[in-house]
């Protein structure tokens, strides 16, 4: 793995209901499969196929990554924080986990 | 149905025989069409129409007396062009049979074909051109609105910002910082932010050396890339230092008065001078003729660039959705040409001629350091494709002759788009 995905939160100590942003990056090549080399030979796919992202035991976003999304994928999303809890967002392909990150949130 | 001028002058014609015909032709002949926008596009547009046909009546409405391109205006920041060489005014076109009205256009009804504008006038029309360019969504990128733009410029639309760029550029101590702002989504002319940090970079050389340029960019590549890169190398070592997306370069955030840019992961970047591109769509006159989509853009017919809700205006330029062409100059002259001759066509009752297009970008490095990317395009199946084998950019292996060359075809570029649309040297 080349590097770990950058992570930024809006604030790790929310009051009670504050919507908390989120952005994450993973560096992944994306290869779509459709590409060919410089000897005509097709380039194999290697995709991130799943995402999730959960605040303890709640799942908060599970998303797909299809072929047609770009090198590095990027995405930003917001959840209301009514608990505390371990952020962690969990990045797949075919063979599994491919990366993880986890952030504590302490609702006050 | 709506009864147009045409089918009055053929009642009144069937009524009074067949010797009324000449008056018919000559009426017909006359159509009025209106153009919007006097840039690379409406100017066009309107000296071809008058070309291609020399009885139409064609009104120009432009708002500024003299316009200044974009193309070229990076120059003028790096000092390599004065001001009044990129600055074009309109009396070539009058000379051609043009009329000219300086007034903003406000407001275009469509089933009534007509055009309201800021002078309180209002123009009937039986074909409209709009070529309204660039608008921004100011707003659409947390502090950056039109009073930010005053304290940190964005200079994307050539004019009193260019200078207010180039003025902040000259007020800079040497070891400032330079940082430029690079937007999501489509914006206008795609080399262009980087041919910009190209031609800072020349005059912080010449004239500020220990300065730097930082560009924080919304996306992983850009136009021309190798070639630029490979430029800023040879010519300014690590003096422009380009930060792509992955690398934490998009920008969320702007505080003007303290010219700093904020990054999606929470990066702050002070600059001494901070040039803001901001995010863009088609000029304020498409959305209220109704041709934009959701997208901000205007969807056009390949074949005409007609727009495709409202028959017979056409757009032009960097307003509409005609990627693979680029958001340039060229393209706005090369689209103006196609729908003159689909207008001039229609008008007679015929259909247009097979649509192709070209383009080539040129940008300058630095002096003598040209690089180009170019293109040949035709319409197919309602859109625009890039005709297999066409265009391309230049090689990476080639020699100073080489990037001299293209340098001098660059100007020469210029020159001759220049005088081809407002009759401009």
């Amino acid at each position: 793995m080349a590097r770990p995905p950058r992570i930024w939160i809006s604030n790790e100590t929310p009051a009670p209901g504050e919507i908390v942003r989120v952005r994450a990056q993973m560096v992944h090549v994306m290869e779509s499969g459709l590409r060919l080399d410089a000897s005509g030979q097709t380039v194999p796919q290697d995709i991130l196929t799943g995402f999730t992202a959960s605040l303890g035991d709640s799942l908060l976003l599970e998303w797909t990554p299809e072929m047609a999304i770009s090198q590095n994928p990027y995405i930003e999303f917001t959840f209301a924080a009514r608990h505390s809890g371990r952020l962690r967002m969990v990045w797949t392909d075919r063979r599994g986990v491919v990366a993880q990150a986890d952030r504590d949130v302490t609702v006050g | 149905m709506r009864a147009t001028r045409r089918d009055m002058l053929l009642a009144m014609g069937a009524g009074m025989g067949t010797l009324a015909l000449p008056q018919i032709l000559r009426a017909q002949a006359a159509a009025h069409v209106a153009v919007v926008g006097g840039g690379f596009g409406g100017a066009t547009a309107a000296r071809y129409l008058r070309r291609l046909n020399p009885d139409l009546r064609i009104t120009l409405v432009e708002p500024q007396e003299q316009f200044v391109t974009c193309p070229f205006s990076n120059l003028y920041l790096g000092r390599l062009r004065d001001w009044d060489s990129i600055t074009h005014g309109f009396d070539g076109l009058r000379a051609a049979g043009i009329e000219v009205i300086h007034a903003r256009a406000e407001d275009v009804d469509g089933s009534a074909r007509s055009l309201g504008l800021s002078n309180g006038a209002r123009l009937d029309w039986d074909r409209l051109v709009l070529s309204p360019g660039i608008d921004f969504r100011w707003g659409d990128l947390a502090g950056y609105d039109e009073a930010a733009a005053e304290l940190a410029p964005h200079a994307w639309k050539a004019g009193p910002q260019t200078q207010l760029l180039r003025r902040q550029l000259e007020a800079m101590e040497d070891g400032g910082t330079f940082v430029m702002v690079v937007p999501q989504g489509a914006f206008r002319c795609p080399p262009g932010p980087y041919e910009r940090a190209s031609m800072v970079a020349h005059y912080f050389k010449t004239h500020k050396p220990r300065s730097r340029v930082l560009i924080l960019d919304s996306q992983d590549r850009f136009a021309k890339q190798p070639l630029f890169r490979q430029g800023w190398q040879a010519l300014y070592g690590e003096m422009i230092e380009w930060v792509g997306q992955s690398d934490d370069g998009l920008v969320v955030e702007v505080d003007a008065s303290t010219r700093t840019a904020l990054t999606a992961f929470g990066t702050r970047h002070k600059a001494d001078v901070l040039n803001v591109i901001p995010p863009q769509k088609a000029g304020l006159i498409a959305e209220r003729a109704g041709v934009t989509d959701e997208t901000g853009w205007v969807p056009v017919r390949a074949d005409r660039f007609e727009s495709v809700h409202v028959p017979g205006v056409y757009v032009l330029g960097d307003a509409t959705i005609a990627a693979p062409m680029p958001k340039s100059g060229f393209c706005a002259n090369a689209q103006a040409k196609v729908a003159a001759a689909a207008i001039t066509a229609d008008l007679a009752g015929r259909e247009p001629p097979p649509a192709s297009f070209a383009n080539t970008c040129y940008s300058l490095v630095g002096p003598g350091w040209g690089i180009s990317v170019a293109g040949v395009y035709r319409a197919e199946g309602g859109k625009v494709v890039e005709v297999a084998g066409s265009g391309g950019v230049s090689p990476l292996e080639a020699g100073p002759e080489f990037r001299q060359a293209e340098a001098d075809h660059g100007a020469g570029w210029y020159a001759s788009i220049c005088a081809d649309i407002w009759g401009t040297a």
